[in-house]
């Protein structure tokens, strides 16, 4: 295989992995100190229980996206290391950071799991508070340095003689895409991990087991949801219209727009086909693309013929993940306005059919993140620092990169495996039902 | 600079020092005594528990400090030693999941057996190759122009100075947490009690009864093969009374162990990996690699990154230090608390 695309498979399989950990490890930590809050309040036991319950799952996710974080920090070097030669001095800051927020959900993480009965109950539960801001915190750090390598800042380059001088790591840090994208990856982390969370607990409702238990954890993740389900649409709005100033041929590549148009519609679905420049089905809504891309029905959006070959990115990847995105987005959406709309008209209990959609949608909301997360990276190719260096620039020498590739993807696949199935004897052990 | 490279220091120092415990334990376990197994693990978890998943921290904040201070140090290591680092990685990803699969498995069956397997192997395995990884930068046999596959990514570590080291540190390691664990033991009671501080104390006598021979041939080879980390040895007065003290060491603790004084055991065993660490790190300073033969130096001043971006790291290290250490002190204290009610 060729190396380039290995490395690529391999970075993309572990950092596909690793997602999924690190937004358990944001938002798990956010329901158990709800959870806990709720027990100090009513001394109900059930909501100790889960707690203790939830709390397991932290322990197990966390340690799981530890060590595959820490894989992936040496993977930086090991597959990109003249990226890092360059790029680690710039960027190196929301790293560091994103170290020490680690290390800090780490250290009370540790606390919360070994404190139970050995500290203070008020000081026990700020713990648990602190694991879940520190675990927002250091997915802040981390997207900030992605959004480093979508809109690169804080440093001047010469394209002649490949030269990095004036080096501003604080203004890298804060470079322009860092809060759209931060807001955008929180929201999905939460609404993902919500709902997953939702959707297991659902399940067991539908099959009768443990209902108080359950209908009450649902209650505590619910929120969560339905807050994060309903700003996300805003947050993608706001990425969209920065894409469109920053870089449109992500955009170009996102909606399949190969010609420049003025007033131009959105596409919805569609297969296209990158040697002809074409689109086969699909659905056009006019003026759409334009709204919402400049918040002008007439503003021209450029299309990728703009673009030297050479420096376009892919097309099929990016137009059909984004599609499943903003799919499963949608979808979000409206489940939580119907179940907002119950709430608000008071009914004590959900309908059953409600349920069911919360079950069905168990791993929707993760597809979505990896959906999201492959538009940002397959559409910022071919660079590895936008507009500054060529992903293919940025490979080791080193040779066989294949054999790796397929060892880590088994190695993930395996680990996945495990996990799942080490979850799946939680459940039934806390449920006492096999699901 | 200095101020980083001190921070640098202090956490790969840290790493070695309780990574190395947690790493010491699971090699242990491959050597089992026969009876009192699961007391065996009991205690591997409770020495290792809550602080273990903030041990992995100073290695990756010593990364963090590589790449972002000395970038170029980091990438010729990262392209040359890409074989041994991702050995290194397996081990990290099979010793981690085992280690927490097997403490939080909610049932426990069988299944406690492969993750106890899979937790030590990956042990040894993790530690024999940063090891070799760290032997291979003490050779140095690094190429300033790009040579054969085999000259450029095998040779550097495929030779037997590396591998005797990562041999060497495996026995090392062993020995320091079997020391360890024959205090931990203390903290039982009766039969097994007495069992385990034996089976501790034989496994301390085998560890260092093979370190020391490794150690010897290490220094011997490096000697003739004209290693240039190994001949500087010799020259340098600082390193020798370290690697001294550390082997008089040796003594006290013998006579530690005769009187009962088992408390010591634990800061013994840690001046004595202290003392070999600073030892090398000493030696090999202010070069990371340093090959006459090839021609080929690396030293850290040479491939820092620029003063703006020095002063940023330093500023941020400031930062993390005073918003970690409170809880991290605090973690550290009712985690002794529990040892000593135990």
């Amino acid at each position: 295989m060729d190396n380039l695309l290995a490395a690529r498979i391999q970075m993309g399989t572990s950092l596909a992995f690793h997602i999924i950990f690190a937004c358990i490890g944001m938002v798990m930590p956010a329901l158990m100190t709800s959870s806990y809050a709720k027990y100090i309040r009513t001394r109900d036991e059930e909501y100790l229980r889960l707690t203790k319950m939830w709390m397991k799952g932290v322990a197990i996710f966390f340690a799981v996206g530890a060590v595959s974080g820490t894989l992936l920090s040496f993977e930086l070097g090991l597959l990109w290391p003249n990226f890092m030669e360059h790029a680690g001095p710039i960027f190196g800051m929301p790293f560091s950071y994103e170290g020490a927020a680690f290390f800090l959900e780490a250290i009370f993480l540790g606390i919360f799991l070994y404190g139970f009965d050995r500290v203070p109950e008020k000081i026990h539960w700020i713990s648990s508070l602190m694991v879940s801001i520190s675990g927002v915190l250091s997915g802040i750090f981390i997207t900030s340095a992605n959004a480093w390598m979508n809109s690169p800042s804080g440093f001047k380059f010469d394209p002649v003689t490949k030269i990095y001088s004036d080096i501003d790591p604080i203004a890298a840090m804060f470079n322009d895409a860092w809060a759209s994208q931060a807001t955008h990856m929180i929201l999905a982390a939460f609404s993902a991990s919500s709902i997953a969370v939702i959707g297991i607990h659902s399940l067991l409702v539908l099959k009768g087991i443990n209902l108080d238990f359950n209908k009450k954890a649902i209650k505590i993740a619910l929120p969560f949801f339905l807050v994060s389900s309903l700003l996300q649409p805003l947050s993608g709005d706001l990425s969209a219209k920065d894409i469109a100033q920053r870089q449109p041929e992500k955009l170009a590549a996102m909606e399949a727009h190969f010609k420049t148009e003025k007033g131009a519609s959105l596409l919805i679905g569609g297969l296209p086909n990158e040697e002809e420049e074409t689109v086969e089905w699909g659905i056009k809504i006019p003026y759409l693309l334009s709204i919402l891309s400049f918040g002008d029905p007439q503003a021209v959006v450029k299309g990728l013929e703009e673009f030297p070959k050479e420096e376009r990115p892919p097309v099929l990847i990016p137009h059909l993940a984004f599609q499943i995105m903003v799919g499963i987005g949608t979808l979000f959406l409206l489940i939580s306005l119907y179940t907002l709309f119950l709430i608000v008209r008071k009914k004590t209990s959900f309908p059953r059919n409600l349920y069911r959609i919360f079950a069905l949608c168990t791993p929707l909301g993760f597809l979505a993140v990896e959906a999201g997360w492959t538009v940002t990276e397959v559409g910022r190719q071919p660079w590895i620092i936008y507009k500054v260096m060529k992903t293919s620039e940025a490979l080791t020498p080193m040779e066989g990169i294949g054999y790796s590739a397929f060892f880590f993807i088994f190695l993930y696949v395996f680990l996945g495996v495990l996990v799942t199935w080490l979850f799946y004897r939680q459940v039934k052990k806390y449920q006492g039902y096999k699901l | 600079m200095t101020f980083v490279l001190a921070v640098l220091f202090i956490s790969l120092w840290l790493y070695l020092i309780f990574a190395g415990a947690d790493f010491g334990a699971g090699i242990l376990e491959i050597f089992k005594g026969k009876k009192f197994q699961r007391e065996q693990e009991a205690l591997v978890n409770k020495a290792m528990g809550p602080v273990w998943e903030a041990n992995h921290i100073w290695l990756i904040l010593a990364l963090v400090i590589l790449f972002v201070g000395f970038p170029k140090l980091f990438k010729e290591v990262c392209i040359v030693l890409h074989i041994p680092i991702t050995a290194i990685l397996i081990g990290i990803v099979f010793r981690g999941s085992a280690f927490t699969f097997r403490h939080y498995d909610a049932i426990k069956d069988k299944s406690q057996n492969w993750y106890s397997g899979f937790f030590a192997w990956s042990s040894l395995w993790t530690t024999f190759w940063i090891g070799v990884s760290v032997g291979a930068i003490m050779e140095g046999h690094f190429y300033v122009e790009k040579v054969d596959f085999f000259q450029t990514y095998i040779r550097p570590w495929l030779s037997g100075f590396p591998i005797l080291v990562g041999f060497f540190l495996c026995t090392l390691l062993s020995y320091i947490t079997a020391t360890f664990m024959v205090a931990e033991a203390s903290s039982k009671e009766g039969e097994v009690r007495d069992y385990l501080k034996d089976l501790y104390k034989r496994r301390a006598q085998y560890s260092i009864g093979v370190a020391i021979p490794i150690g010897a041939v290490i220094i011997s080879y490096g000697y003739f093969y004209n290693i240039y980390s190994l001949n500087e040895f010799f020259n340098n007065t600082f390193t020798l009374i370290c690697l001294g003290l550390s082997s008089i060491l040796l003594l006290l603790q013998y006579v530690v162990i005769k009187k009962n004084q088992l408390h010591f055991l634990k800061y013994i065993g840690v001046t004595q990996l202290s003392l070999i660490f600073l030892g090398v790190a000493y030696n090999q300073f202010p070069f990371l690699i340093h090959n006459e033969q090839t021609h080929y130096f690396l030293s850290f001043y040479r491939s820092a990154a620029p003063d703006a971006v020095i002063d940023q790291l330093v500023i941020a290290l400031i930062i993390v230090t005073v918003i970690i250490f409170p809880p991290y002190i605090y973690l550290m204290k009712i985690f002794k608390e529990e040892t000593i009610k135990a």
